[in-house]
Protein backbone atom coordinates (compact mmCIF):
# COMPACT_ATOMS: atom_id res chain seq x y z
CA UNK A 1 0.00 0.00 0.00
CA UNK A 2 2.71 2.50 1.01
CA UNK A 3 4.67 1.28 -2.10
CA UNK A 4 1.64 2.69 -4.20
CA UNK A 5 1.30 5.30 -2.37
CA UNK A 6 4.67 6.27 -3.19
CA UNK A 7 3.87 6.05 -6.94
CA UNK A 8 1.52 8.00 -7.11
CA UNK A 9 2.65 10.65 -5.53
CA UNK A 10 5.58 10.88 -7.70
CA UNK A 11 3.35 10.19 -10.65
CA UNK A 12 1.56 13.73 -9.22
CA UNK A 13 5.24 15.13 -8.53
CA UNK A 14 6.44 14.31 -12.07
CA UNK A 15 3.22 16.48 -13.44
CA UNK A 16 3.85 19.24 -10.90
CA UNK A 17 7.77 19.88 -11.54
CA UNK A 18 7.50 20.09 -15.25
CA UNK A 19 3.81 22.43 -14.82
CA UNK A 20 4.74 23.69 -18.57
CA UNK A 21 5.12 20.77 -20.60
CA UNK A 22 2.35 19.00 -18.67
CA UNK A 23 -0.04 21.84 -19.78
CA UNK A 24 0.96 22.20 -23.26
CA UNK A 25 -0.22 18.30 -23.36
CA UNK A 26 -3.35 18.52 -21.44
CA UNK A 27 -4.29 21.21 -24.24
CA UNK A 28 -3.67 19.14 -26.91
CA UNK A 29 -5.30 16.67 -25.31
CA UNK A 30 -8.14 19.14 -24.65
CA UNK A 31 -8.20 20.35 -27.95
CA UNK A 32 -8.18 17.04 -29.77
CA UNK A 33 -10.78 15.28 -27.77
CA UNK A 34 -12.98 18.42 -27.85
CA UNK A 35 -12.81 17.79 -31.97
CA UNK A 36 -13.33 14.20 -31.44
CA UNK A 37 -16.44 15.51 -29.43
CA UNK A 38 -17.87 17.59 -32.17
CA UNK A 39 -17.28 14.87 -34.63
CA UNK A 40 -18.92 12.85 -32.40
CA UNK A 41 -22.14 14.99 -32.31
CA UNK A 42 -22.13 15.69 -36.22
CA UNK A 43 -22.35 12.54 -36.46
CA UNK A 44 -24.76 11.21 -34.27
CA UNK A 45 -27.35 14.53 -35.52
CA UNK A 46 -26.39 13.31 -39.05
CA UNK A 47 -27.05 9.86 -37.73
CA UNK A 48 -30.95 11.25 -36.22
CA UNK A 49 -31.70 13.28 -39.49
CA UNK A 50 -30.83 10.24 -41.70
CA UNK A 51 -33.29 8.77 -39.61
CA UNK A 52 -36.01 11.17 -40.37
CA UNK A 53 -35.49 11.67 -43.89
CA UNK A 54 -35.56 7.85 -44.12
CA UNK A 55 -38.77 7.47 -42.03
CA UNK A 56 -40.01 9.90 -45.18
CA UNK A 57 -38.62 7.85 -48.09
CA UNK A 58 -41.99 6.23 -50.03
CA UNK A 59 -42.13 3.08 -52.14
CA UNK A 60 -45.38 3.18 -54.02
CA UNK A 61 -46.12 -0.19 -55.71
CA UNK A 62 -49.08 -0.57 -58.12
CA UNK A 63 -50.58 -3.90 -59.10
CA UNK A 64 -51.81 -4.79 -62.15
CA UNK A 65 -55.27 -3.59 -62.60
CA UNK A 66 -56.40 -7.40 -62.29
CA UNK A 67 -55.39 -7.67 -58.96
CA UNK A 68 -58.07 -8.39 -56.71
CA UNK A 69 -57.98 -6.87 -53.12
CA UNK A 70 -57.25 -10.26 -51.52
CA UNK A 71 -54.13 -10.78 -54.22
CA UNK A 72 -53.03 -7.20 -53.05
CA UNK A 73 -52.69 -8.48 -50.01
CA UNK A 74 -50.74 -11.67 -50.65
CA UNK A 75 -48.42 -9.77 -53.08
CA UNK A 76 -47.70 -6.95 -50.42
CA UNK A 77 -46.90 -9.88 -48.10
CA UNK A 78 -44.57 -10.50 -50.66
CA UNK A 79 -43.02 -7.38 -50.57
CA UNK A 80 -42.83 -7.30 -46.68
CA UNK A 81 -39.79 -10.48 -46.48
CA UNK A 82 -37.51 -8.43 -49.33
CA UNK A 83 -34.69 -7.74 -47.13
CA UNK A 84 -34.76 -4.31 -46.35
CA UNK A 85 -38.41 -3.70 -46.14
CA UNK A 86 -39.32 -2.40 -42.75
CA UNK A 87 -43.14 -2.09 -42.91
CA UNK A 88 -46.08 -2.18 -45.90
CA UNK A 89 -49.52 -0.85 -46.38
CA UNK A 90 -51.88 -1.96 -48.42
CA UNK A 91 -54.10 0.38 -50.30
CA UNK A 92 -57.46 -1.19 -51.89
CA UNK A 93 -58.94 -0.16 -55.11
CA UNK A 94 -61.33 1.10 -52.53
CA UNK A 95 -59.07 2.84 -50.85
CA UNK A 96 -57.96 4.66 -53.58
CA UNK A 97 -61.17 5.68 -54.71
CA UNK A 98 -61.72 6.56 -51.07
CA UNK A 99 -58.15 8.99 -51.14
CA UNK A 100 -59.26 9.96 -54.69
CA UNK A 101 -62.59 11.60 -54.08
CA UNK A 102 -60.47 13.14 -50.95
CA UNK A 103 -57.89 14.69 -52.82
CA UNK A 104 -60.33 15.74 -55.82
CA UNK A 105 -63.39 16.29 -54.01
CA UNK A 106 -65.46 13.76 -56.84
CA UNK A 107 -66.71 10.53 -56.32
CA UNK A 108 -64.53 8.59 -59.06
CA UNK A 109 -67.81 5.94 -59.49
CA UNK A 110 -69.68 9.17 -60.18
CA UNK A 111 -67.45 10.06 -62.83
CA UNK A 112 -66.31 7.09 -64.94
CA UNK A 113 -69.03 4.48 -63.62
CA UNK A 114 -66.64 2.28 -62.51
CA UNK A 115 -63.05 1.94 -60.07
CA UNK A 116 -60.25 2.21 -62.83
CA UNK A 117 -57.74 2.55 -60.20
CA UNK A 118 -55.71 -0.60 -58.98
CA UNK A 119 -54.61 -1.91 -55.62
CA UNK A 120 -51.20 -0.51 -54.21
CA UNK A 121 -49.26 -0.57 -51.66
CA UNK A 122 -46.59 1.98 -49.80
CA UNK A 123 -43.20 0.32 -48.70
CA UNK A 124 -41.36 2.12 -45.83
CA UNK A 125 -37.56 0.89 -45.50
CA UNK A 126 -35.11 -0.18 -42.85
CA UNK A 127 -34.17 3.42 -41.49
CA UNK A 128 -32.03 3.03 -38.50
CA UNK A 129 -28.88 0.81 -39.64
CA UNK A 130 -25.52 3.08 -39.56
CA UNK A 131 -24.74 2.10 -43.66
CA UNK A 132 -26.27 3.89 -46.23
CA UNK A 133 -29.10 2.51 -47.95
CA UNK A 134 -28.87 1.10 -51.26
CA UNK A 135 -32.51 1.58 -52.34
CA UNK A 136 -31.72 0.01 -56.07
CA UNK A 137 -32.14 -3.81 -55.11
CA UNK A 138 -35.09 -3.06 -53.10
CA UNK A 139 -36.75 -1.49 -56.22
CA UNK A 140 -35.72 -4.65 -58.45
CA UNK A 141 -36.76 -7.45 -56.37
CA UNK A 142 -40.09 -5.36 -55.65
CA UNK A 143 -40.38 -5.13 -59.96
CA UNK A 144 -40.24 -8.80 -59.89
CA UNK A 145 -42.69 -9.51 -57.42
CA UNK A 146 -46.06 -11.10 -60.12
CA UNK A 147 -48.98 -8.89 -60.15
CA UNK A 148 -46.45 -5.48 -60.05
CA UNK A 149 -46.89 -3.37 -62.31
CA UNK A 150 -45.13 -0.31 -61.66
CA UNK A 151 -43.18 1.15 -58.71
CA UNK A 152 -42.43 4.74 -58.16
CA UNK A 153 -40.02 6.17 -55.78
CA UNK A 154 -37.73 9.05 -55.10
CA UNK A 155 -34.57 7.82 -56.87
CA UNK A 156 -32.57 10.52 -56.89
CA UNK A 157 -33.35 12.12 -53.73
CA UNK A 158 -32.83 8.51 -51.83
CA UNK A 159 -29.29 8.15 -53.78
CA UNK A 160 -28.47 11.84 -52.65
CA UNK A 161 -28.96 11.97 -49.19
CA UNK A 162 -27.30 8.17 -48.65
CA UNK A 163 -24.27 9.21 -50.52
CA UNK A 164 -23.87 12.71 -48.54
CA UNK A 165 -24.59 10.36 -45.53
CA UNK A 166 -21.82 7.82 -46.46
CA UNK A 167 -19.26 10.49 -46.99
CA UNK A 168 -19.54 12.31 -44.00
CA UNK A 169 -19.76 9.17 -41.91
CA UNK A 170 -16.61 7.77 -43.62
CA UNK A 171 -15.28 11.50 -42.87
CA UNK A 172 -16.31 11.52 -39.43
CA UNK A 173 -14.41 7.80 -38.69
CA UNK A 174 -11.15 8.89 -40.55
CA UNK A 175 -11.05 12.40 -38.95
CA UNK A 176 -11.62 10.47 -35.59
CA UNK A 177 -9.04 7.90 -36.02
CA UNK A 178 -6.26 11.00 -37.49
CA UNK A 179 -6.94 12.92 -34.18
CA UNK A 180 -6.56 10.00 -31.85
CA UNK A 181 -3.72 8.90 -33.26
CA UNK A 182 -2.64 12.32 -33.30
CA UNK A 183 -3.35 12.78 -29.42
CA UNK A 184 -1.39 9.52 -28.59
CA UNK A 185 1.91 10.90 -30.12
CA UNK A 186 1.19 13.91 -28.28
CA UNK A 187 1.10 12.33 -25.34
CA UNK A 188 3.33 9.71 -25.64
CA UNK A 189 6.18 12.40 -26.74
CA UNK A 190 5.17 14.56 -23.49
CA UNK A 191 6.00 11.49 -21.49
CA UNK A 192 9.28 10.39 -23.44
CA UNK A 193 10.37 14.76 -22.34
CA UNK A 194 9.38 14.09 -18.91
CA UNK A 195 11.30 10.61 -19.13
CA UNK A 196 14.28 12.56 -20.90
CA UNK A 197 14.53 15.37 -17.65
CA UNK A 198 13.60 12.67 -15.28
CA UNK A 199 16.51 10.56 -16.65
CA UNK A 200 18.40 11.18 -13.10
CA UNK A 201 15.49 9.82 -11.53
CA UNK A 202 14.79 6.77 -13.74
CA UNK A 203 18.78 5.68 -13.52
CA UNK A 204 18.95 5.97 -9.86
CA UNK A 205 15.63 3.89 -9.71
CA UNK A 206 17.27 0.97 -11.97
CA UNK A 207 20.83 1.18 -10.05
CA UNK A 208 18.44 0.71 -6.40
CA UNK A 209 16.60 -2.64 -8.28
CA UNK A 210 13.60 -1.01 -9.33
CA UNK A 211 11.36 -3.33 -11.77
CA UNK A 212 10.27 -2.06 -15.10
CA UNK A 213 7.48 -1.66 -13.90
CA UNK A 214 8.01 0.07 -10.60
CA UNK A 215 9.89 2.76 -13.04
CA UNK A 216 7.20 3.36 -15.61
CA UNK A 217 3.80 3.57 -13.08
CA UNK A 218 4.42 7.09 -12.28
CA UNK A 219 4.92 7.65 -16.06
CA UNK A 220 1.90 6.14 -16.71
CA UNK A 221 -0.04 7.85 -13.90
CA UNK A 222 1.16 10.54 -15.30
CA UNK A 223 0.28 10.38 -18.75
CA UNK A 224 -3.37 8.99 -17.01
CA UNK A 225 -3.94 12.36 -15.53
CA UNK A 226 -3.08 14.27 -18.57
CA UNK A 227 -5.42 12.22 -20.53
CA UNK A 228 -8.39 12.89 -17.66
CA UNK A 229 -7.62 16.42 -17.23
CA UNK A 230 -7.63 17.25 -21.06
CA UNK A 231 -11.26 14.82 -21.20
CA UNK A 232 -12.88 16.83 -18.40
CA UNK A 233 -11.86 20.48 -20.13
CA UNK A 234 -13.25 18.88 -23.74
CA UNK A 235 -16.69 17.35 -21.76
CA UNK A 236 -17.54 20.88 -20.31
CA UNK A 237 -16.30 22.87 -23.61
CA UNK A 238 -18.25 20.49 -25.67
CA UNK A 239 -21.69 20.77 -23.76
CA UNK A 240 -20.87 24.61 -23.69
CA UNK A 241 -20.80 24.63 -27.42
CA UNK A 242 -24.29 22.35 -27.62
CA UNK A 243 -26.18 24.88 -25.13
CA UNK A 244 -24.94 27.86 -26.61
CA UNK A 245 -25.31 26.24 -29.80
CA UNK A 246 -29.24 25.12 -29.08
CA UNK A 247 -29.27 28.37 -27.68
CA UNK A 248 -28.93 30.56 -30.89
CA UNK A 249 -30.76 28.09 -32.92
CA UNK A 250 -33.81 28.58 -30.37
CA UNK A 251 -33.84 32.25 -31.21
CA UNK A 252 -34.63 31.65 -35.14
CA UNK A 253 -36.57 28.07 -34.84
CA UNK A 254 -38.50 25.83 -32.02
CA UNK A 255 -38.33 22.86 -35.00
CA UNK A 256 -34.28 22.11 -34.69
CA UNK A 257 -32.44 21.38 -31.75
CA UNK A 258 -28.62 19.80 -31.15
CA UNK A 259 -29.22 17.00 -28.90
CA UNK A 260 -26.08 15.75 -26.51
CA UNK A 261 -26.34 12.44 -25.90
CA UNK A 262 -25.68 12.41 -22.23
CA UNK A 263 -22.71 9.42 -22.70
CA UNK A 264 -20.42 11.98 -24.85
CA UNK A 265 -18.82 12.79 -21.56
CA UNK A 266 -18.13 9.54 -20.35
CA UNK A 267 -17.00 8.30 -23.82
CA UNK A 268 -14.10 11.33 -23.73
CA UNK A 269 -13.14 10.49 -20.37
CA UNK A 270 -12.48 6.42 -21.40
CA UNK A 271 -10.90 7.49 -24.06
CA UNK A 272 -8.70 9.55 -22.51
CA UNK A 273 -7.73 7.61 -19.94
CA UNK A 274 -7.31 4.66 -22.86
CA UNK A 275 -4.82 7.30 -25.06
CA UNK A 276 -2.96 8.40 -21.90
CA UNK A 277 -2.25 4.97 -20.79
CA UNK A 278 -1.34 3.62 -24.46
CA UNK A 279 0.78 7.12 -24.85
CA UNK A 280 2.30 6.66 -21.85
CA UNK A 281 3.22 3.25 -22.73
CA UNK A 282 4.70 3.56 -25.55
CA UNK A 283 6.97 6.20 -24.44
CA UNK A 284 8.62 4.42 -21.45
CA UNK A 285 8.13 0.93 -23.11
CA UNK A 286 10.55 2.00 -25.85
CA UNK A 287 12.52 4.53 -23.11
CA UNK A 288 12.98 1.83 -21.32
CA UNK A 289 14.15 -0.92 -23.68
CA UNK B 1 30.52 -14.40 -4.14
CA UNK B 2 31.31 -12.69 -7.87
CA UNK B 3 33.00 -14.28 -10.26
CA UNK B 4 34.27 -12.76 -13.32
CA UNK B 5 35.72 -16.23 -15.46
CA UNK B 6 37.60 -14.57 -19.13
CA UNK B 7 35.43 -11.50 -19.29
CA UNK B 8 36.04 -9.33 -22.13
CA UNK B 9 33.52 -6.46 -23.24
CA UNK B 10 34.59 -3.83 -25.86
CA UNK B 11 33.26 -0.38 -26.56
CA UNK B 12 32.71 -0.03 -30.39
CA UNK B 13 36.16 2.21 -30.33
CA UNK B 14 38.23 1.12 -27.71
CA UNK B 15 38.52 -1.86 -25.72
CA UNK B 16 36.34 -2.01 -21.85
CA UNK B 17 38.08 -5.11 -20.31
CA UNK B 18 40.28 -8.44 -21.78
CA UNK B 19 40.23 -11.66 -20.34
CA UNK B 20 39.61 -10.87 -16.51
CA UNK B 21 39.39 -13.82 -14.02
CA UNK B 22 38.62 -11.96 -11.04
CA UNK B 23 36.91 -13.51 -7.74
CA UNK B 24 35.48 -11.53 -4.72
CA UNK B 25 34.72 -13.10 -1.79
CA UNK B 26 32.16 -12.54 0.91
CA UNK B 27 32.90 -9.80 3.01
CA UNK B 28 36.18 -9.43 1.33
CA UNK B 29 37.64 -5.97 1.09
CA UNK B 30 39.33 -5.06 -2.65
CA UNK B 31 40.55 -2.26 -4.47
CA UNK B 32 41.08 -2.06 -8.13
CA UNK B 33 43.36 0.50 -9.21
CA UNK B 34 44.35 1.98 -12.41
CA UNK B 35 44.62 5.48 -14.41
CA UNK B 36 41.84 7.21 -16.15
CA UNK B 37 39.96 4.83 -18.83
CA UNK B 38 41.52 1.68 -17.59
CA UNK B 39 38.38 -0.25 -17.57
CA UNK B 40 37.50 0.04 -13.78
CA UNK B 41 34.38 1.32 -14.19
CA UNK B 42 33.13 -0.84 -17.45
CA UNK B 43 34.12 -3.82 -14.71
CA UNK B 44 32.13 -2.29 -12.17
CA UNK B 45 29.11 -1.81 -14.67
CA UNK B 46 29.38 -5.38 -15.64
CA UNK B 47 29.16 -6.29 -11.99
CA UNK B 48 25.84 -4.63 -11.62
CA UNK B 49 24.74 -5.54 -14.57
CA UNK B 50 24.70 -2.14 -16.28
CA UNK B 51 26.65 -4.18 -19.23
CA UNK B 52 26.84 -7.48 -20.39
CA UNK B 53 30.14 -9.45 -21.58
CA UNK B 54 31.31 -9.84 -25.35
CA UNK B 55 32.50 -13.18 -23.54
CA UNK B 56 33.27 -15.03 -20.47
CA UNK B 57 30.60 -14.91 -17.88
CA UNK B 58 30.19 -12.85 -14.48
CA UNK B 59 28.50 -15.49 -11.72
CA UNK B 60 26.96 -13.69 -8.88
CA UNK B 61 26.53 -15.94 -6.31
CA UNK B 62 26.34 -18.82 -8.77
CA UNK B 63 23.83 -17.12 -11.13
CA UNK B 64 25.25 -16.45 -14.52
CA UNK B 65 24.57 -12.44 -15.82
CA UNK B 66 24.51 -13.57 -19.03
CA UNK B 67 21.65 -16.21 -18.88
CA UNK B 68 19.76 -13.94 -16.51
CA UNK B 69 16.57 -12.47 -17.77
CA UNK B 70 15.18 -9.00 -17.29
CA UNK B 71 13.45 -9.62 -14.58
CA UNK B 72 16.30 -10.86 -12.68
CA UNK B 73 18.35 -7.74 -13.00
CA UNK B 74 16.30 -5.83 -10.47
CA UNK B 75 16.86 -8.57 -7.86
CA UNK B 76 20.52 -9.09 -8.45
CA UNK B 77 20.99 -4.93 -7.88
CA UNK B 78 18.85 -4.80 -4.81
CA UNK B 79 21.74 -7.22 -3.20
CA UNK B 80 24.26 -4.51 -4.63
CA UNK B 81 25.12 -0.44 -3.01
CA UNK B 82 26.19 1.87 -5.65
CA UNK B 83 28.62 4.73 -4.74
CA UNK B 84 30.26 6.93 -7.76
CA UNK B 85 31.98 9.57 -7.88
CA UNK B 86 29.26 12.09 -8.86
CA UNK B 87 27.28 11.58 -6.07
CA UNK B 88 24.01 10.89 -8.08
CA UNK B 89 21.64 12.39 -5.37
CA UNK B 90 18.16 13.33 -6.59
CA UNK B 91 18.44 17.11 -6.37
CA UNK B 92 14.09 17.18 -6.35
CA UNK B 93 14.25 15.90 -2.93
CA UNK B 94 15.76 16.31 0.58
CA UNK B 95 18.31 13.86 2.15
CA UNK B 96 15.47 11.50 4.01
CA UNK B 97 13.55 11.04 0.56
CA UNK B 98 17.08 10.39 -1.56
CA UNK B 99 18.35 7.86 1.21
CA UNK B 100 14.55 6.09 1.55
CA UNK B 101 14.50 5.77 -1.93
CA UNK B 102 15.89 2.04 -2.57
CA UNK B 103 13.56 0.94 0.63
CA UNK B 104 10.48 2.41 -1.73
CA UNK B 105 11.67 0.55 -3.96
CA UNK B 106 11.81 -2.70 -2.00
CA UNK B 107 8.16 -2.51 -0.90
CA UNK B 108 8.80 -1.45 2.86
CA UNK B 109 6.18 0.39 4.88
CA UNK B 110 6.16 3.90 5.71
CA UNK B 111 7.54 3.31 9.40
CA UNK B 112 10.18 0.93 8.49
CA UNK B 113 11.07 3.29 6.21
CA UNK B 114 11.72 5.76 8.61
CA UNK B 115 12.99 3.83 11.69
CA UNK B 116 16.12 2.56 8.88
CA UNK B 117 16.85 5.86 7.77
CA UNK B 118 16.65 7.43 10.92
CA UNK B 119 19.07 5.39 11.67
CA UNK B 120 21.45 4.79 9.07
CA UNK B 121 21.68 8.92 8.76
CA UNK B 122 22.45 9.15 12.81
CA UNK B 123 25.10 6.64 12.51
CA UNK B 124 26.55 8.23 9.58
CA UNK B 125 26.50 11.91 11.26
CA UNK B 126 23.47 13.13 8.67
CA UNK B 127 20.46 12.79 10.67
CA UNK B 128 20.78 16.39 11.76
CA UNK B 129 20.33 17.02 7.65
CA UNK B 130 17.55 15.25 6.98
CA UNK B 131 15.79 17.97 5.42
CA UNK B 132 18.48 19.67 3.95
CA UNK B 133 18.35 19.62 0.12
CA UNK B 134 21.44 17.38 -1.93
CA UNK B 135 22.89 21.22 -3.02
CA UNK B 136 22.36 22.17 0.87
CA UNK B 137 25.27 19.74 1.75
CA UNK B 138 29.22 19.70 1.52
CA UNK B 139 30.92 17.17 -0.96
CA UNK B 140 31.53 15.09 1.93
CA UNK B 141 28.12 14.95 3.32
CA UNK B 142 26.71 14.07 -0.37
CA UNK B 143 29.13 11.21 -0.54
CA UNK B 144 27.98 9.95 2.82
CA UNK B 145 24.77 10.61 1.59
CA UNK B 146 25.06 8.29 -0.97
CA UNK B 147 26.70 5.81 1.08
CA UNK B 148 23.49 5.85 3.46
CA UNK B 149 21.48 5.40 0.18
CA UNK B 150 23.65 2.29 -0.73
CA UNK B 151 23.79 0.96 3.12
CA UNK B 152 20.29 1.37 3.91
CA UNK B 153 19.08 -1.40 2.34
CA UNK B 154 21.25 -3.85 3.99
CA UNK B 155 23.41 -5.15 0.51
CA UNK B 156 26.05 -8.10 -0.19
CA UNK B 157 28.66 -5.99 -1.74
CA UNK B 158 28.75 -1.70 -2.28
CA UNK B 159 30.83 -1.20 -5.28
CA UNK B 160 32.68 2.29 -5.20
CA UNK B 161 33.50 3.75 -7.96
CA UNK B 162 36.08 6.43 -7.22
CA UNK B 163 33.89 7.74 -4.08
CA UNK B 164 36.92 10.46 -2.92
CA UNK B 165 37.34 11.40 -6.70
CA UNK B 166 35.71 14.90 -5.95
CA UNK B 167 36.63 15.14 -2.37
CA UNK B 168 39.57 16.82 -0.40
CA UNK B 169 42.12 14.49 1.00
CA UNK B 170 40.80 15.02 4.59
CA UNK B 171 37.64 14.21 3.92
CA UNK B 172 38.85 11.40 1.62
CA UNK B 173 40.50 10.18 4.67
CA UNK B 174 37.39 10.07 6.95
CA UNK B 175 35.31 8.27 4.10
CA UNK B 176 37.82 5.22 3.87
CA UNK B 177 37.44 5.29 7.18
CA UNK B 178 33.93 4.85 7.18
CA UNK B 179 34.02 2.24 4.63
CA UNK B 180 36.35 0.47 6.61
CA UNK B 181 34.03 0.36 9.80
CA UNK B 182 31.12 -0.88 7.04
CA UNK B 183 33.39 -3.70 5.89
CA UNK B 184 33.87 -4.57 9.59
CA UNK B 185 30.21 -5.43 10.07
CA UNK B 186 30.58 -7.87 7.23
CA UNK B 187 29.67 -6.03 3.88
CA UNK B 188 32.03 -6.87 0.81
CA UNK B 189 33.41 -3.38 -0.64
CA UNK B 190 34.87 -3.83 -4.29
CA UNK B 191 36.17 -0.18 -4.85
CA UNK B 192 37.92 1.57 -7.89
CA UNK B 193 40.25 4.56 -7.84
CA UNK B 194 43.69 5.53 -8.82
CA UNK B 195 44.32 7.20 -6.11
CA UNK B 196 47.33 4.62 -4.77
CA UNK B 197 48.52 6.74 -1.78
CA UNK B 198 44.88 6.52 -0.60
CA UNK B 199 44.80 3.57 -0.36
CA UNK B 200 48.03 1.46 -0.33
CA UNK B 201 48.31 1.67 3.51
CA UNK B 202 44.76 0.41 4.61
CA UNK B 203 45.60 -3.79 4.52
CA UNK B 204 43.23 -4.86 1.92
CA UNK B 205 43.40 -6.61 -1.44
CA UNK B 206 44.90 -4.31 -4.23
CA UNK B 207 44.23 -5.58 -7.81
CA UNK B 208 45.87 -3.32 -10.62
CA UNK B 209 43.81 -3.15 -14.42
CA UNK B 210 45.55 -1.35 -16.97
CA UNK B 211 43.85 -1.24 -20.68
CA UNK B 212 41.50 -3.44 -19.59
CA UNK B 213 43.83 -6.02 -18.18
CA UNK B 214 44.67 -7.10 -15.10
CA UNK B 215 47.91 -7.22 -12.69
CA UNK B 216 48.22 -8.83 -9.95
Amino acid sequence: MDKLVFLIAEGFKNIWRFKLSTLTSIFSVFMTLYLIGLLFVIGDNSQKLIVYLRSKYKIEVFYRPDVSDRQAQAITQEIQKIPGVRSTTVITRADAARIFEQQFGNDIMDILDENPLPASAVVNISRTQTASIDIAPIISAIENVDGVDDVNFQGRLINRIERYYELIYQGITIAAAVILLVTISIISNTIKLTFYIRSDLVKALQLVGASRTFIRIPFLIDGLLQGLTGAILATAALYGTIYTGNHFIAMITSRVRISGDYFIGLWLITAALLIGLIGASRATAKLLK
Amino acid sequence: MITLEDVSYSYKKWIGVSDVNLRIESGEYTYIIGPTGSGKTTLMRLIYLDLKPDSGRVLIEGLDTNKAKRRHIPKIRRRIGMIFQEYNLLEDRNLFANVALPLHVLGQPRKEIKASVDAILNELGLYSKSSHMPNELSGGEQQRACIARALVKKPDIILADEPTGNLDPITAYDLMELLDQINGRGTAIFMASHNYTLIRDRGHRIIQIQEGKLRT
